[in-house]
């Protein structure tokens, strides 16, 4: 294992709509052996609302320059904020220029590109690695898993740490802890509709709809994400799906932090299991 | 490049050339209004900023939407310990003095100076 100590990014959501994400991700890193230090008083990413790239990139070098101040990298379990993190470190490295320009409005921002930043999944499966996670497996999550990857692992090239038509290292972690993968390859990277949620709610529940239908239909006993806004668009919102197209769907959402958690032998409650708002009692009933 | 033409079409539909039929402008500018203030994202904030000016600046009409989309939502969140009396305030970042000068400096109106 190459890595003992990360700072931590939270990310807004953590606080409310994905507690269990932000729970369940402290729990299996403290389980692995990795302290994670939360970067003290952070700021948004910017998510995908911010749509001017500078100002994302000073945003995001106030997080990354009180991570370098503890050498340490930074790791976060948003998918959106794993994004702008990277894309932010990669241009703030890139370029002089940009750099002094942010130290200029602040010295807050005055990052220096030491750092790496870096998504859990990418920090569960190639950092820590699969042998060393299978070494501390204490039970077996025997569920059929859709696993829905979203928008920002595989693409832009310039951020993605998989495959960008059939990420596959979700795949890696659900199979490694006994888990068994439905047939859903072409609805692993179709978006969820999420950013569309509060603008036209009618699109977003229809992009929803399509992920959740597909994954019931291949025999799924849950979908499994990174990504909180996912979370909320197919796991928070999945009953006002249900209610405004009709349908019955019951399909529980669940974080992979929070399936990895239950194979590392965490009380489910750590993990946050009462906060998803599909029911999961099923879920648990099949770990073993 | 969204931003851009984004811009651009707010440009159009004041010189009369256009109108922007989609809500989107608002909504991402009432989150980096929310963020400029609090630093980080404040759900309800947004919501009571973005709701009435989705309803054409009407307040009443922008709750009634609100409530409408976010009702059942707000009440299974709150069930499940997401979405207790502390959410209806901001958390918010110690040092707001960095994010006002960030945008200021680098955000719409720093550009429109």
């Amino acid at each position: 294992m190459s890595v003992d100590k990360l700072a931590y990014y939270p990310g807004c959501p953590s606080e409310g709509t994905a507690m269990e994400q932000h729970m369940s991700t402290e729990a299996v890193f403290e389980k692995l052996g990795v302290e994670l230090v939360e970067v003290e008083d952070w700021n948004c990413c910017g998510a995908a609302e911010v749509d001017d790239p500078k100002l994302v990139y000073a945003l995001n070098a106030r997080n990354l320059a009180i991570a370098e101040k503890e050498d340490l990298d930074i790791v976060t379990p948003c998918s959106i904020c794993y994004y702008n993190l990277e894309r932010s470190n990669k241009a703030l490295k890139a370029d002089e220029a940009l750099r002094t320009q942010l130290k200029g409005i602040d010295s807050s921002l005055d990052y220096n590109g030491k750092i790496k930043a870096k998504h859990v999944l990418d920090v569960f499966v190639n950092d820590i690695g699969l042998d060393e996670i299978s070494s501390k497996l204490e039970k077996k999550v025997n569920v059929k898993v859709a696993p829905y990857y979203g928008c920002y692992i595989g693409r832009p090239p310039e951020t993605a740490f998989d495959d960008p038509d059939n990420p596959v290292l979700m795949d890696k972690l659900i199979e490694l802890i006994g888990g068994e993968i439905v047939p859903f390859n072409y609805m692993k990277t179709v978006c969820c509709g999420g950013p569309l949620m509060m603008t036209r709610g009618d699109i977003a529940f229809d992009m929803a709809r399509k992920i959740l239908d597909v994954a019931k239909n291949a025999g799924a006993d849950c979908i499994s994400l990174a990504c909180p806004l996912c979370g909320m668009m197919l796991d928070g919102k999945q009953a006002d799906i249900e209610k405004a197209l009709d349908v019955t769907i019951g399909m529980p959402v669940i974080y992979i932090t929070q399936l990895l958690g239950l194979a590392l032998g965490i009380e489910p409650n750590k993990l946050g299991f009462n906060k998803n708002a599909v029911d999961t009692k099923e879920i648990l009933g099949k770990v073993v | 490049m969204l931003g851009a033409l984004r811009r651009i079409a707010e440009r159009e539909e004041a010189a009369g050339n256009l109108k922007i039929d989609s809500p989107r402008p608002l909504f991402d500018k009432a989150f980096q209004h929310q963020l400029k203030k609090h630093g980080r994202l404040y759900d309800m904030g947004l919501a009571m900023e973005y709701y009435p000016k989705k309803e054409g600046g009407s307040f009443f009409k922008g709750m009634m939407a609100m409530m409408k989309d976010y009702k059942d939502f707000g009440m299974r969140m709150f069930k499940r310990g997401k979405m207790g009396p502390k959410a209806m305030f901001p958390v918010k970042v110690k040092d707001r003095a960095v994010m006002k000068k960030i945008f200021e400096e680098l955000g719409e109106e720093g550009k429109e100076k």
